[in-house]
């Protein structure tokens, strides 16, 4: 056994303890989240759509279009464009849409961050119900509609999309593309037990009322989305998360790119994590009992098998380049064993959970096995770059 | 609008008993599999010792049945050369499951066997085959539990044995063990301190020895018809302080 037996036998544990806990809510539950829709009636309130958008011009106009392409009564729908100071044409080729469509409206603001534009904005709406939509995003004529189906009672503030992307031209696209799968997938076992935690930036819809009781989002936090379905769910609201509503928005094509995102992710994330430590308690339910507790205990563990693997790179056995291609089973042990078990878990998620549920997306085997593979070490590199990105920076930010 | 706050939140209790009970029994498949794996591969590693073996008295009976004549020679030199890529594979196997957290004593002491027979008959045809050995032998005395500069020496050693490939042959023994031969060995070799190394059967050397001065030292040494495996002159040269003194017999 290695040094750090003890630490790779707890982490084993409790990752196959979360694997095993969300394969039986799938299987308890699995109806209901393979369901399209929660209310029997078909509910048609007054919606405005709010674009923030900051130097966009490449892709506002696809965005505008397909925001005016959705099934929805015109009368009901209002749409604002938030230019947020670009320095580009955004504003300009926004604007040319208005002439055929009264209910878009652009606004041009000084710059202060999406999370303030969204706030201003919601203030001037009109809608009963606000929906925040990325100027790089593409909705489906349909997927208003199907969104507002999950709004099945009161309570619940807010409704989430379901996010894919289009087509993937490289393997880090590739990645990503079964990646949101993933998230998908999890997030709607996730919503079988009220535990939603974040409502995507590419397209959600939020109860006005309740956004601005709560006072909109939060302008210092590097991911808002997640921090207002945080505090959401503090204030015990549910969030529901659709499944058949397709948001397309536009990725990262290259490593770089990538990383530049998920450090911000990385670092919201976890900033997000510490500002809600106090939902952990079993009076937030499944919420403050599990999914929260493993987040942050998922934060630990993450450390310690960064220091597990430097330990095996620093301390590599000499004889390994000796012994070849026999060092793979010599090298077999219990925390292999453990390893292979929970990837046989997370292989049949995505064979008898994610596939079905997106029969029409393709979603090959070598696709998945390279998901499985690359996935835990992008994040490791995320995680390095997003702890020497706040040492650098000092916490600050820029949208 | 509602008001939710104090609104007590679900709690699947159930679930969480049935995921833990069936999280502990997987896991106890895990570690009970890991486990037997890791006895796989000792038992592995016993299996091929015992093969090795076989193949020594082999080349033993051969080795007999020539008698007095160099007529076999050639195959001699072609069945030891893989008897002892087979012996150096056992022992970077050993040493990588050793690395890794695996350790067996009893493993460990029937390979020094299995190495110091190897390396007697080896030095017995090469006497029987006169002419020069193509190759240096180094046996290396080391101590697993109480020596400070065994691990470097080891790499040391095997550096060398990486650039010089089949030029050398390095027999490692770990004295912490308890192996009756390596006592003996010992003995005849004069080894007092670990690590020691014994170049070419001649001279034996105590204390941490570079890669430059293990690639000078080693090379290889013509055999005489009549040199005798028992005639030593052990020089004790103790070139670094901080070794570790071999426990008395």
């Amino acid at each position: 056994m290695g040094s750090f037996w003890a630490f790779e036998y707890v982490a084993s544990f409790i990752c196959l303890f979360v694997v095993v806990l969300l394969t039986l809510v799938y299987l308890r539950d699995r109806n209901k989240i393979h369901s399209t829709r929660l209310r029997a009636d078909s509910w048609t309130p007054t919606v405005t759509i709010i674009i923030p958008a900051y130097n966009e011009a490449e892709y506002i106009a696809g965005c505008i279009k397909s925001v005016l392409a959705l099934d929805y009564p015109k009368d009901k729908l209002e749409i604002i464009v938030v230019d947020d100071g670009s320095t580009d044409n955004t504003a300009a080729v926004a604007r040319s849409f208005c002439k055929k469509n009264p209910h878009l409206k652009v606004w041009s603001k000084p710059n202060s961050g999406k999370a303030d534009s969204m706030n201003q904005a919601i203030a001037r709406a009109k809608g009963e119900l606000v929906a925040c939509l990325d100027a790089d995003s593409y909705a489906s004529p349909y997927s208003l509609r199907r969104m507002l189906m999950h709004f099945d009672g009161d309570d619940v503030a807010a409704v989430a999309s379901a996010v894919k992307i289009r087509r993937a031209r490289n393997i880090v696209e590739e990645v990503q593309r079964i990646e949101y799968f993933y998230y998908l997938f999890s997030r709607r076992i996730l919503n079988a037990l009220n535990c939603v935690t974040v409502t995507p930036g590419p397209f959600s819809v939020f109860r006005r009322e309740v956004m601005l009781k709560i006072g909109g989002f939060d302008r210092t936090s590097l991911v808002e989305d997640q921090e207002i379905a945080l505090r959401l769910q503090k204030m015990g609201y549910r969030i529901n998360s659709s499944l058949d509503t397709d948001i397309y928005t536009e990725i990262p094509h290259n490593f770089f790119e990538l990383m530049k995102q998920r450090t911000r992710w990385q670092r919201g994330g976890f900033w997000n994590a510490m500002k809600y430590l106090d939902l952990i308690h079993p009076k937030y339910g499944d919420l403050g009992l599990i999914v929260l507790p493993f987040v942050v205990v998922g934060y630990m563990l993450f450390i310690g098998g960064l220091l597990v693997f430097a330990d095996s790179v620093l301390n590599r056995s000499p004889y390994e380049e000796m012994v070849g291609w026999q060092s793979f089973f010599l090298g077999l042990g219990p925390t292999q064993m453990l390893v292979l078990i929970w990837f046989m878990f997370a292989f049949s998620w995505f064979i008898f959970g994610v596939r079905p549920m997106f029969k029409e997306e393709k979603i090959g085997i070598p696709s998945i096995v390279l998901f499985l593979f690359l996935s835990p070490i992008f994040s490791a590199i995320f995680w390095f770059s997003a702890a020497y990105t706040e040492i650098r920076t000092g916490g600050r930010f820029a949208w | 609008m509602v008001n939710l706050e104090g609104k007590p939140r679900e709690i699947s209790l159930s679930l969480y008993i049935a995921a833990f009970i069936i999280s502990v029994v997987l896991f106890s498949a895990g570690i009970y599999v890991g486990k037997a794996m890791e006895i796989g591969n000792v038992t592995g590693l016993e299996e091929g010792i015992s093969l090795a073996n076989s193949k020594m008295n082999s080349i033993e009976m051969l080795y007999l049945m020539g008698e007095d004549s160099a007529a076999l020679c050639p195959v001699y030199r072609s069945e030891l050369h893989n008897l002892d890529t087979q012996t150096e594979n056992l022992g970077y196997q050993i040493s990588y499951l050793e690395d890794k957290g695996t350790r067996d004593p009893e493993l460990k002491k029937q390979y020094f066997m299995l190495e110091a027979s190897a390396y007697f008959l080896s030095q017995k045809v090469m006497t029987r085959c006169s002419g020069t050995a193509n190759y240096s032998t180094v046996l290396y005395f080391y101590n697993n539990r109480n020596c400070a500069n065994c691990t470097a020496q080891g790499l040391a050693l095997l550096d060398v044995k990486k650039k010089m490939g089949d030029k050398l042959r390095v027999y490692s023994f770990d004295g912490g063990l308890g192996s009756e031969i390596v006592d003996v060995l010992r003995l005849k070799y004069n080894v007092t301190v670990y690590p020691s190394l014994v170049i070419n059967g001649q001279s034996t050397y105590a204390g941490l020895r570079s890669t430059s001065w293990i690639s000078e030292a080693v090379t290889p040494a013509p055999i005489a018809a009549n040199a005798s495996s028992d005639s030593l002159n052990a020089t004790a040269d103790s070139a670094n302080a901080g070794e570790t003194p071999a426990p008395p017999n």
